[in-house]
Protein backbone atom coordinates (compact mmCIF):
# COMPACT_ATOMS: atom_id res chain seq x y z
CA UNK A 1 0.00 0.00 0.00
CA UNK A 2 2.85 2.64 0.75
CA UNK A 3 4.01 1.70 -2.57
CA UNK A 4 1.15 3.13 -4.06
CA UNK A 5 1.78 6.42 -2.79
CA UNK A 6 4.99 6.20 -2.63
CA UNK A 7 4.75 6.83 -6.45
CA UNK A 8 1.26 8.87 -5.98
CA UNK A 9 3.85 11.33 -3.87
CA UNK A 10 5.34 12.74 -7.52
CA UNK A 11 2.16 14.06 -8.88
CA UNK A 12 0.33 14.66 -4.98
CA UNK A 13 0.44 18.24 -5.34
CA UNK A 14 -0.54 18.66 -8.78
CA UNK A 15 -3.49 16.24 -8.35
CA UNK A 16 -4.40 17.74 -4.97
CA UNK A 17 -3.73 21.28 -6.45
CA UNK A 18 -7.72 22.58 -5.32
CA UNK A 19 -6.27 24.38 -2.27
CA UNK A 20 -7.63 27.51 -4.06
CA UNK A 21 -11.18 26.49 -3.83
CA UNK A 22 -10.87 23.99 -0.67
CA UNK A 23 -8.21 26.23 0.87
CA UNK A 24 -10.92 28.45 3.34
CA UNK A 25 -13.33 25.94 4.49
CA UNK A 26 -10.30 23.41 5.53
CA UNK A 27 -8.47 26.67 7.12
CA UNK A 28 -12.24 27.16 8.96
CA UNK A 29 -12.00 23.58 10.31
CA UNK A 30 -8.59 23.27 11.06
CA UNK A 31 -8.58 26.42 13.07
CA UNK A 32 -10.72 23.92 15.57
CA UNK A 33 -7.39 22.17 16.44
CA UNK A 34 -5.92 22.38 19.56
CA UNK A 35 -4.13 21.38 22.47
CA UNK A 36 -2.32 17.88 21.20
CA UNK A 37 -3.67 17.37 17.94
CA UNK A 38 -3.11 14.06 14.94
CA UNK A 39 -3.08 14.70 11.83
CA UNK A 40 -3.77 11.55 9.98
CA UNK A 41 -2.04 11.13 6.54
CA UNK A 42 -0.52 14.63 5.74
CA UNK A 43 0.55 13.58 2.49
CA UNK A 44 2.92 16.09 1.05
CA UNK A 45 2.17 18.70 3.72
CA UNK A 46 -0.66 21.18 1.71
CA UNK A 47 -2.60 21.32 4.27
CA UNK A 48 -0.13 22.53 6.85
CA UNK A 49 -0.29 26.07 5.66
CA UNK A 50 -4.23 26.32 7.19
CA UNK A 51 -3.24 24.77 10.62
CA UNK A 52 -3.39 27.31 13.39
CA UNK A 53 -0.56 28.77 14.90
CA UNK A 54 0.91 27.72 18.35
CA UNK A 55 -0.98 24.31 17.79
CA UNK A 56 1.07 20.62 19.27
CA UNK A 57 0.80 18.77 16.13
CA UNK A 58 1.78 15.40 15.15
CA UNK A 59 1.37 14.44 11.78
CA UNK A 60 1.37 10.79 10.43
CA UNK A 61 1.83 9.33 6.86
CA UNK A 62 2.15 6.26 5.83
CA UNK A 63 4.67 6.85 2.61
CA UNK A 64 8.14 7.84 3.31
CA UNK A 65 7.94 9.90 -0.04
CA UNK A 66 5.20 11.98 1.36
CA UNK A 67 6.69 12.34 4.44
CA UNK A 68 10.25 13.61 2.61
CA UNK A 69 8.43 16.38 0.42
CA UNK A 70 6.19 17.17 3.41
CA UNK A 71 8.94 18.46 5.65
CA UNK A 72 10.01 21.53 3.78
CA UNK A 73 6.78 22.78 4.60
CA UNK A 74 6.52 21.65 7.80
CA UNK A 75 9.32 23.56 8.91
CA UNK A 76 7.32 26.93 7.79
CA UNK A 77 5.14 26.00 10.60
CA UNK A 78 4.62 28.44 13.37
CA UNK A 79 4.17 25.93 16.05
CA UNK A 80 4.97 22.55 17.31
CA UNK A 81 4.85 19.74 14.34
CA UNK A 82 6.33 16.51 14.87
CA UNK A 83 6.42 14.15 11.48
CA UNK A 84 6.27 10.35 11.75
CA UNK A 85 5.69 7.35 9.44
CA UNK A 86 2.80 5.43 10.82
CA UNK A 87 -0.50 3.93 9.36
CA UNK A 88 -3.83 4.31 10.39
CA UNK A 89 -4.71 0.81 11.01
CA UNK A 90 -2.46 0.30 13.81
CA UNK A 91 -1.16 3.93 15.45
CA UNK A 92 1.52 3.48 17.86
CA UNK A 93 -0.05 5.71 20.37
CA UNK A 94 -1.67 5.05 23.50
CA UNK A 95 -4.77 5.38 24.34
CA UNK A 96 -6.54 8.85 24.66
CA UNK A 97 -3.38 11.01 24.10
CA UNK A 98 -4.87 13.35 21.77
CA UNK A 99 -7.25 16.11 22.08
CA UNK A 100 -8.02 16.60 18.22
CA UNK A 101 -7.83 14.57 15.47
CA UNK A 102 -7.80 15.69 11.94
CA UNK A 103 -8.21 14.17 8.46
CA UNK A 104 -8.08 15.56 4.91
CA UNK A 105 -9.18 13.45 2.17
CA UNK A 106 -7.79 10.56 4.15
CA UNK A 107 -10.32 8.17 5.21
CA UNK A 108 -11.41 7.29 0.91
CA UNK A 109 -8.00 6.10 0.88
CA UNK A 110 -7.62 3.92 4.16
CA UNK A 111 -8.18 0.44 3.10
CA UNK A 112 -10.59 -0.33 6.02
CA UNK A 113 -12.02 2.80 7.17
CA UNK A 114 -14.70 1.84 9.94
CA UNK A 115 -11.17 0.03 11.25
CA UNK A 116 -9.14 3.17 10.98
CA UNK A 117 -11.95 5.14 12.42
CA UNK A 118 -12.03 3.36 15.63
CA UNK A 119 -8.30 3.78 15.92
CA UNK A 120 -8.38 7.14 15.75
CA UNK A 121 -11.56 6.70 18.23
CA UNK A 122 -8.67 4.97 20.97
CA UNK A 123 -5.98 7.34 20.61
CA UNK A 124 -8.48 10.28 20.97
CA UNK A 125 -9.06 11.57 24.44
CA UNK A 126 -13.28 11.30 25.85
CA UNK A 127 -14.94 14.46 24.95
CA UNK A 128 -12.16 14.86 22.58
CA UNK A 129 -13.20 16.13 18.54
CA UNK A 130 -12.49 14.59 15.41
CA UNK A 131 -12.14 17.31 12.41
CA UNK A 132 -12.81 15.75 8.84
CA UNK A 133 -12.54 17.29 5.46
CA UNK A 134 -13.64 14.40 3.26
CA UNK A 135 -15.28 13.43 -0.05
CA UNK A 136 -18.00 10.76 0.03
CA UNK A 137 -20.83 9.74 -2.36
CA UNK A 138 -23.44 11.84 -3.08
CA UNK A 139 -27.18 10.60 -2.37
CA UNK A 140 -28.21 12.16 -5.53
CA UNK A 141 -28.57 9.49 -7.79
CA UNK A 142 -27.06 10.69 -11.23
CA UNK A 143 -23.82 12.04 -9.26
CA UNK A 144 -23.64 8.99 -6.94
CA UNK A 145 -23.50 6.80 -10.22
CA UNK A 146 -20.94 9.08 -11.16
CA UNK A 147 -18.54 8.74 -8.32
CA UNK A 148 -19.63 4.90 -8.52
CA UNK A 149 -18.18 5.09 -11.79
CA UNK A 150 -14.92 6.76 -11.33
CA UNK A 151 -14.19 4.74 -7.86
CA UNK A 152 -14.17 1.61 -10.32
CA UNK A 153 -11.02 3.57 -11.66
CA UNK A 154 -9.27 5.12 -8.75
CA UNK A 155 -9.64 2.12 -6.28
CA UNK A 156 -6.62 0.84 -8.34
CA UNK A 157 -4.45 3.72 -7.26
CA UNK A 158 -5.60 3.09 -3.48
CA UNK A 159 -8.67 5.96 -3.54
CA UNK A 160 -12.47 4.82 -3.29
CA UNK A 161 -14.83 7.60 -4.32
CA UNK A 162 -18.44 6.54 -3.17
CA UNK A 163 -17.92 5.65 0.81
CA UNK A 164 -19.97 6.96 3.24
CA UNK A 165 -17.99 8.27 5.65
CA UNK A 166 -20.37 9.67 8.15
CA UNK A 167 -22.15 6.67 8.40
CA UNK A 168 -18.30 4.55 8.90
CA UNK A 169 -17.33 7.55 11.92
CA UNK A 170 -20.70 6.57 13.75
CA UNK A 171 -19.79 3.02 13.29
CA UNK A 172 -16.59 3.61 15.24
CA UNK A 173 -18.15 5.23 17.88
CA UNK A 174 -18.28 8.95 17.03
CA UNK A 175 -21.19 11.48 17.43
CA UNK A 176 -21.22 13.73 14.36
CA UNK A 177 -22.01 17.20 16.06
CA UNK A 178 -21.43 19.52 12.66
CA UNK A 179 -21.64 18.80 9.20
CA UNK A 180 -20.70 21.36 6.52
CA UNK A 181 -21.26 21.72 2.62
CA UNK A 182 -17.98 22.31 0.88
CA UNK A 183 -19.36 20.95 -2.45
CA UNK A 184 -22.68 19.55 -2.44
CA UNK A 185 -23.00 16.21 -0.40
CA UNK A 186 -19.63 14.98 -1.98
CA UNK A 187 -17.06 17.13 -0.21
CA UNK A 188 -17.70 18.16 3.87
CA UNK A 189 -16.61 19.62 6.57
CA UNK A 190 -17.26 17.42 9.41
CA UNK A 191 -17.11 17.64 13.27
CA UNK A 192 -17.34 14.92 15.93
CA UNK A 193 -16.92 14.27 18.94
CA UNK A 194 -15.41 11.10 21.18
CA UNK A 195 -18.15 10.83 23.81
CA UNK A 196 -16.91 11.16 27.68
CA UNK A 197 -18.75 7.85 29.19
CA UNK A 198 -19.51 10.12 32.26
CA UNK A 199 -21.12 12.53 29.39
CA UNK A 200 -24.80 12.39 27.84
CA UNK A 201 -25.44 10.08 25.18
CA UNK A 202 -26.26 12.81 22.06
CA UNK A 203 -24.36 15.67 22.36
CA UNK A 204 -25.82 19.57 21.51
CA UNK A 205 -26.00 19.60 17.65
CA UNK A 206 -25.68 15.69 16.94
CA UNK A 207 -26.70 14.98 13.98
CA UNK A 208 -26.58 12.18 11.06
CA UNK A 209 -26.47 12.84 7.43
CA UNK A 210 -29.74 11.05 7.12
CA UNK A 211 -31.91 13.84 8.99
CA UNK A 212 -29.64 16.92 9.05
CA UNK A 213 -31.34 19.65 10.61
CA UNK A 214 -30.43 23.49 11.10
CA UNK A 215 -28.97 23.80 14.28
CA UNK A 216 -25.40 21.45 13.26
CA UNK A 217 -23.27 23.65 12.02
CA UNK A 218 -20.63 24.96 15.15
CA UNK A 219 -20.75 23.78 18.22
CA UNK A 220 -19.08 25.50 21.37
CA UNK A 221 -15.88 23.95 22.20
CA UNK B 1 11.80 13.64 19.62
CA UNK B 2 9.08 15.39 20.01
CA UNK B 3 9.99 15.92 23.76
CA UNK B 4 7.97 17.11 26.09
CA UNK B 5 4.67 17.08 23.44
CA UNK B 6 5.02 12.96 23.24
CA UNK B 7 1.79 12.59 22.53
CA UNK B 8 1.22 9.52 24.71
CA UNK B 9 3.57 6.12 25.03
CA UNK B 10 4.05 4.53 21.99
CA UNK B 11 3.54 1.32 21.16
CA UNK B 12 5.50 1.04 17.78
CA UNK B 13 8.23 2.06 15.77
CA UNK B 14 9.12 5.50 14.73
CA UNK B 15 10.53 5.91 11.51
CA UNK B 16 10.80 9.35 9.71
CA UNK B 17 10.64 10.01 5.27
CA UNK B 18 15.04 10.12 6.31
CA UNK B 19 15.14 6.78 8.61
CA UNK B 20 14.92 9.12 11.56
CA UNK B 21 12.47 10.89 13.34
CA UNK B 22 11.58 14.08 12.43
CA UNK B 23 10.09 17.11 14.52
CA UNK B 24 9.83 20.56 14.06
CA UNK B 25 9.61 23.51 15.57
CA UNK B 26 9.94 27.05 14.23
CA UNK B 27 10.11 30.43 15.85
CA UNK B 28 9.46 31.76 12.13
CA UNK B 29 7.38 34.78 11.00
CA UNK B 30 3.37 33.88 12.19
CA UNK B 31 1.50 31.74 9.26
CA UNK B 32 -0.46 33.16 7.04
CA UNK B 33 -3.75 31.66 6.56
CA UNK B 34 -5.45 32.17 3.08
CA UNK B 35 -3.98 34.60 1.64
CA UNK B 36 -6.40 34.40 -1.39
CA UNK B 37 -9.56 34.19 1.17
CA UNK B 38 -8.14 37.27 2.56
CA UNK B 39 -7.87 39.14 -0.06
CA UNK B 40 -11.13 37.80 -1.83
CA UNK B 41 -14.11 37.77 0.44
CA UNK B 42 -16.37 34.79 0.40
CA UNK B 43 -19.10 35.96 -1.76
CA UNK B 44 -16.69 37.26 -4.47
CA UNK B 45 -15.28 33.79 -5.09
CA UNK B 46 -18.66 31.93 -4.87
CA UNK B 47 -19.30 33.99 -7.98
CA UNK B 48 -15.91 33.57 -9.41
CA UNK B 49 -16.42 30.16 -9.00
CA UNK B 50 -19.96 29.64 -10.40
CA UNK B 51 -18.83 31.68 -13.35
CA UNK B 52 -15.87 29.33 -14.23
CA UNK B 53 -17.92 26.41 -13.30
CA UNK B 54 -20.32 27.28 -15.85
CA UNK B 55 -17.91 28.13 -18.71
CA UNK B 56 -16.29 24.49 -18.00
CA UNK B 57 -19.37 22.95 -18.26
CA UNK B 58 -20.69 24.38 -21.31
CA UNK B 59 -17.02 23.81 -22.95
CA UNK B 60 -16.23 20.29 -21.67
CA UNK B 61 -20.18 19.12 -22.69
CA UNK B 62 -19.88 20.89 -25.88
CA UNK B 63 -16.70 19.24 -26.43
CA UNK B 64 -17.61 16.21 -25.55
CA UNK B 65 -20.90 16.33 -27.76
CA UNK B 66 -18.72 17.26 -30.91
CA UNK B 67 -16.56 14.28 -30.41
CA UNK B 68 -19.44 11.78 -30.54
CA UNK B 69 -20.83 13.36 -33.61
CA UNK B 70 -17.68 13.15 -35.09
CA UNK B 71 -17.47 9.59 -34.14
CA UNK B 72 -20.23 9.13 -36.51
CA UNK B 73 -19.05 10.55 -39.11
CA UNK B 74 -17.17 7.42 -40.79
CA UNK B 75 -19.88 4.72 -41.87
CA UNK B 76 -18.84 2.26 -39.61
CA UNK B 77 -22.17 1.21 -38.29
CA UNK B 78 -24.54 3.26 -35.25
CA UNK B 79 -23.09 0.50 -32.62
CA UNK B 80 -19.58 1.06 -33.52
CA UNK B 81 -20.04 5.09 -34.16
CA UNK B 82 -22.11 5.25 -30.06
CA UNK B 83 -19.49 2.82 -28.49
CA UNK B 84 -16.78 5.03 -30.17
CA UNK B 85 -18.28 8.22 -29.96
CA UNK B 86 -19.10 7.60 -26.30
CA UNK B 87 -15.50 6.82 -25.47
CA UNK B 88 -14.14 9.90 -27.09
CA UNK B 89 -16.62 12.07 -25.30
CA UNK B 90 -15.55 10.36 -21.90
CA UNK B 91 -11.83 11.06 -22.96
CA UNK B 92 -12.33 14.53 -23.81
CA UNK B 93 -14.14 14.95 -20.70
CA UNK B 94 -11.49 13.06 -18.45
CA UNK B 95 -8.62 15.28 -19.99
CA UNK B 96 -10.46 18.66 -19.44
CA UNK B 97 -11.95 17.82 -15.85
CA UNK B 98 -7.78 17.00 -14.90
CA UNK B 99 -6.79 20.52 -16.77
CA UNK B 100 -8.68 22.69 -14.70
CA UNK B 101 -8.73 20.82 -11.83
CA UNK B 102 -5.86 23.24 -10.26
CA UNK B 103 -8.25 25.94 -10.33
CA UNK B 104 -11.94 24.38 -9.77
CA UNK B 105 -11.09 21.41 -8.36
CA UNK B 106 -10.66 18.10 -8.96
CA UNK B 107 -13.94 16.44 -7.82
CA UNK B 108 -15.95 19.57 -8.37
CA UNK B 109 -15.18 19.87 -11.97
CA UNK B 110 -14.52 16.08 -12.99
CA UNK B 111 -18.23 14.72 -10.87
CA UNK B 112 -20.53 17.50 -12.45
CA UNK B 113 -18.74 16.97 -15.65
CA UNK B 114 -19.21 13.33 -16.17
CA UNK B 115 -22.23 13.38 -15.79
CA UNK B 116 -22.98 16.66 -18.25
CA UNK B 117 -20.59 15.14 -21.12
CA UNK B 118 -22.53 11.72 -20.29
CA UNK B 119 -25.67 13.13 -21.65
CA UNK B 120 -24.87 15.56 -24.37
CA UNK B 121 -22.96 13.02 -25.85
CA UNK B 122 -25.91 10.36 -25.26
CA UNK B 123 -28.09 13.22 -27.02
CA UNK B 124 -26.38 13.51 -29.91
CA UNK B 125 -26.12 9.95 -30.36
CA UNK B 126 -29.56 9.29 -30.00
CA UNK B 127 -30.47 12.02 -32.99
CA UNK B 128 -27.63 9.80 -34.83
CA UNK B 129 -29.72 6.60 -34.31
CA UNK B 130 -33.18 8.40 -35.30
CA UNK B 131 -31.61 9.31 -38.32
CA UNK B 132 -31.57 13.17 -38.04
CA UNK B 133 -27.26 13.37 -38.67
CA UNK B 134 -26.32 16.72 -36.41
CA UNK B 135 -23.86 19.09 -38.20
CA UNK B 136 -20.93 20.06 -35.99
CA UNK B 137 -22.97 23.31 -34.71
CA UNK B 138 -25.75 21.41 -33.81
CA UNK B 139 -24.18 19.24 -31.97
CA UNK B 140 -21.80 21.98 -30.34
CA UNK B 141 -25.43 23.53 -29.22
CA UNK B 142 -26.71 20.41 -27.75
CA UNK B 143 -23.76 20.02 -25.80
CA UNK B 144 -23.47 23.39 -24.58
CA UNK B 145 -27.08 23.07 -23.59
CA UNK B 146 -26.71 19.83 -21.52
CA UNK B 147 -23.70 21.62 -19.93
CA UNK B 148 -25.81 24.71 -19.04
CA UNK B 149 -28.95 22.26 -18.02
CA UNK B 150 -26.44 19.95 -15.54
CA UNK B 151 -24.97 23.21 -14.19
CA UNK B 152 -28.51 24.10 -12.98
CA UNK B 153 -29.22 20.87 -11.92
CA UNK B 154 -25.81 20.92 -9.59
CA UNK B 155 -26.09 24.15 -8.53
CA UNK B 156 -30.42 23.42 -7.32
CA UNK B 157 -29.17 20.49 -5.43
CA UNK B 158 -26.09 22.24 -4.02
CA UNK B 159 -28.48 25.02 -2.37
CA UNK B 160 -31.28 22.11 -1.07
CA UNK B 161 -28.69 20.49 0.41
CA UNK B 162 -26.99 23.36 1.78
CA UNK B 163 -30.23 24.88 3.09
CA UNK B 164 -31.06 20.95 4.58
CA UNK B 165 -28.08 22.07 6.63
CA UNK B 166 -29.09 25.43 7.96
CA UNK B 167 -26.23 26.53 5.85
CA UNK B 168 -26.18 30.09 4.23
CA UNK B 169 -23.01 30.61 2.31
CA UNK B 170 -21.51 27.90 -0.29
Amino acid sequence: MSSIWNLRAKLYDLCEGSDLRRGPYKAELFREMSGRSLFVAIGTGVDIRHFPPQVSVTAIDLSDAMLRQAAPRARLYDGHLGLLRANALELCFADGVFDTIVTSCTLCSVPRPVQALRELHRVLRPGGHLLMFEHMRSRQMLLGLALDAMTVLTRRGGTEMNRDTLANAEAAGFRITGVESVFLDIILSVRAVKLDPAGSLDPPGHVTRAHPTGEVRRQPR
Amino acid sequence: MLGSSDPGRLRGQRVSAAGEEVTISMKRSPLVINQGAARFPMSRRVVAFAAGDLMFMIGVTATAAAAANIAHQPEWGMAVGVVVGMSLAMLAQTTLAFAVAPVLGSIESMVPSMVAAMAGSTAVCVLHVVGWEPTSTVALKVGAGFGVVVFGFVKAYGWSYRRSLGQRRG
